[in-house]
């Protein structure tokens, strides 16, 4: 028999699954109904996340790696953050002692900062966002994981996309799947497995 | 100079072997016309498609098709079939929300079909092809409907006139009997221009025909009907009586037949429901009814239809995986060959059956030529019912009531046990005029006709 994070009775690790999760909108629920019942089964389970909220539902004893704080601190988008509004508000804000005028620059600051964020960074960053995860997953996630142990990846969404297929690549022994099946391959006492 | 012989470029998607919906009418169709000395070129799924993508495939298909038709597969972008990442191109994997709206930008802005690469992978290689020799002729079947739209664009390139088939509706739901898209959907734009260019637009029966003669009423005068039909080459020429007719009485227990796909549209319940009814019957004694076919068009779709049934999944170990309800067998699927040998052991065919007034299954023809009574178990209305109106032995329960489908199935076997060889021969003279070769002749006569006259015109453009 198989406990959860422990060695099975042969000695052998328990399988993992890796669930890439990193902007799981409306599929949130199913991951965590994914995890729960892979970990039913005797699996590890790790999801990686780049959304801080709503994993309450989650199995405590899968493992939650959130990338978002490591992403903030991120040069790109610390830089946008540096050029687009803390730069010009150090610059603006001091016109606000100026009555009104200022106050008006300021908003005028505020909103032009948005609008460049929205219409112009946001389209590009989207774009170029998964592949800065897919960095960040490999630099501070993946060395807390045993690749050895993982028999599967689950892609939950588009911006995860990146790291499965880096994983895929480099682990050709691994399934990495858009398929969100609860049956672990090569794992015959794991197949068919059930919440 | 010896005649060139006339040369038909088909778009068909869904060609042998596929095992998909209405591809008997494809092959069908390209095997008459090779038959009939045409040079066909049929351009068709890639075979990666057929055996990893969908797991859609009969082999035994492929030996039932003309050896002198050339079969060409033009690639196509599984851009929404691929969940294996390794199957993901170095685009996808590094970018995949641009490779995700330059896929939304074609459906929106090309073609609103997700074969649309097939489409256009088609179109390049019959340019190819036709450069070195000309196509006289094009005809494209859908589904998909992207062939019609292929069709089209070489017919605006090369001003080679079209023919397309409407083996299944596009913008009619023809189940739901409800347009399929919004009124903003690309879908009718496209179908009208591709109406509007086409030399003739082929359908399945007058109800299909007339919801678009209504909404195209200035190409209806090219609107043809050529219905489904049984092929001669999967039966017998002369049907004997089924064997509870020649049987001694009690010696075998009766055979109630359905042979086809199992699919989620077809009233599955009440037809259990009914048989089991019927079993109660004393004259139905020992009755089973066997289930010859696949579960769906696409695999994944069996667990859940076999649930419908009733009776045990079987997808556990220990369960019989023939038992689908008590007296209910699933007996796998038949190829061509075999389908001789399951309806002459058939004492009763059961037409089940999802579709509407929209909707003429390819079998019932089949049904017909096979000389048994048949069942209906569909709702009323089909347009099945004007087909076996006048089929000496059809028995209509008028509805979806099991009790009333129950007294159909026993009504339908004491006629089985009592039927001589004269009653199957009226029942197959009554089914001779929907053999394939009879019903297909309308199309390939109009094929006919466009060659030469497209012929004409290029002579009459060479003189001059």
């Amino acid at each position: 028999m198989t406990t959860p994070g422990g060695d099975d009775v042969n000695g052998a690790r328990p399988p993992r699954v890796l669930l890439l999760a990193m902007e799981p909108g409306s599929k949130r629920e199913r991951i965590i109904e994914l995890a729960s019942s892979f970990l039913a089964a005797g699996a590890q389970v790790d999801v990686v996340t780049a959304r801080e909220r709503g994993w309450d539902g989650l199995d405590g004893r899968a493992r939650l790696h959130r990338l978002n704080p490591i992403e903030a601190g991120h040069p790109l988008p610390w830089l946008e953050n540096a050029i687009v509004v803390r730069g010009p508000r150090l610059v603006v804000r001091p016109l606000r002692w100026f009555g009104r005028a200022g106050a008006f620059a300021d908003r005028a600051r505020s909103r032009a900062g948005r609008v460049v964020h929205r219409r112009l960074f946001m389209p590009f960053y989207r774009h170029v966002r998964p592949l800065i995860l897919a960095r960040l997953a490999r630099r501070y996630v993946l060395p807390a994981i045993d690749m050895s142990e993982v028999v599967r990846v689950v892609v939950a969404d588009r911006t995860a996309v990146p790291l499965g297929w880096r994983l895929a690549r480099r682990h050709p022994d691994i399934a990495v799947t858009t398929r969100m099946e609860k049956d672990l391959p090569g794992r015959p006492g794991l197949s068919g497995a059930s919440p | 100079m010896p005649k060139r012989r006339p040369r038909l470029l088909y778009l068909a998607f869904y060609f042998p072997p596929s095992r998909a919906s209405g591809i008997h009418r494809a092959r069908a169709t390209a095997n008459r016309l090779a038959d009939q000395g045409w040079d066909v070129t049929v351009f068709a799924a890639p075979l990666p498609f057929l055996y990893d993508t969908i797991g859609s495939v009969d082999e035994k298909l492929m030996r039932t098709i003309d050896p002198r038709i050339a079969v060409v597969r033009p690639e196509l972008n599984r851009y929404t079939w691929q969940t294996d990442l390794r199957d993901f191109s170095g685009f996808r994997g590094r970018f995949p929300h641009l490779a995700h709206s330059a896929y939304l930008w074609g459906q929106k802005h090309i073609f609103p079909e997700r074969y649309l690469s097939w489409a256009r992978a088609s179109v390049n290689r019959a340019l190819r092809m036709h450069a070195r020799r000309r196509f006289d002729v094009v005809l494209a079947t859908g589904n998909p409907f992207a062939s019609f739209g292929a069709a089209w664009l070489f017919h605006r390139l090369t001003r080679t006139p079209y023919v397309i088939d409407y083996r299944d509706s596009w913008t009619l739901d023809q189940f739901n009997e409800k347009p399929r898209f919004d009124d903003e959907h690309g879908s009718w734009r496209w179908e009208s221009r591709v109406l509007k260019s086409a030399a003739n637009s082929v359908f399945v029966n007058e109800a299909q025909r007339t919801w678009h003669a209504e909404r195209y009423p200035e190409v209806a005068d090219r609107m043809m009907i050529v219905m489904n039909g049984w092929d001669a080459d999967t039966l017998p020429d002369t049907p004997e009586p089924p064997p509870a007719a020649r049987a001694r009485s009690g010696e075998r227990g009766l055979r109630f037949t359905f042979i086809g796909t199992i699919t989620a549209e077809q009233p599955i319940e009440q037809m259990v429901e009914g048989f089991g009814r019927a079993r109660e019957h004393p004259e139905m004694a020992g009755a089973g009814l066997d289930l010859y076919g696949y579960f769906g068009f696409f695999k994944g779709a069996a667990g859940p239809l076999r649930g419908r049934f009733g009776g045990p999944s079987g997808d556990q170990d220990g369960q019989d995986e023939q038992a689908l309800a008590p007296g209910v067998s699933y007996c796998g699927p038949l190829s061509k060959t075999e389908l001789a040998d399951v309806y002459r052991d058939s004492d009763v065919l059961v037409f089940l059956n999802g579709g509407g007034r929209y909707v003429t299954s390819g079998k019932i023809f089949e049904y017909m030529a096979a000389g048994r009574p048949i069942v209906s178990v569909h709702a009323p209305g089909s347009a099945a019912e004007e087909l076996l109106r006048d089929y000496p032995l059809w028995f209509n329960p008028g509805g979806l009531d099991p009790a009333d489908i129950a007294s159909s199935m026993v009504a339908a076997a004491k006629a089985a046990a009592g039927l001589d060889q004269r009653q199957v021969d009226e029942a197959r003279a009554y089914a001779e005029r929907f053999e394939r070769t009879v019903a297909l002749e309308p199309l390939v006569r109009r094929l006919a006709e466009l060659t030469t006259r497209k012929r004409a015109s290029l002579d009459d453009h060479a003189r001059r």
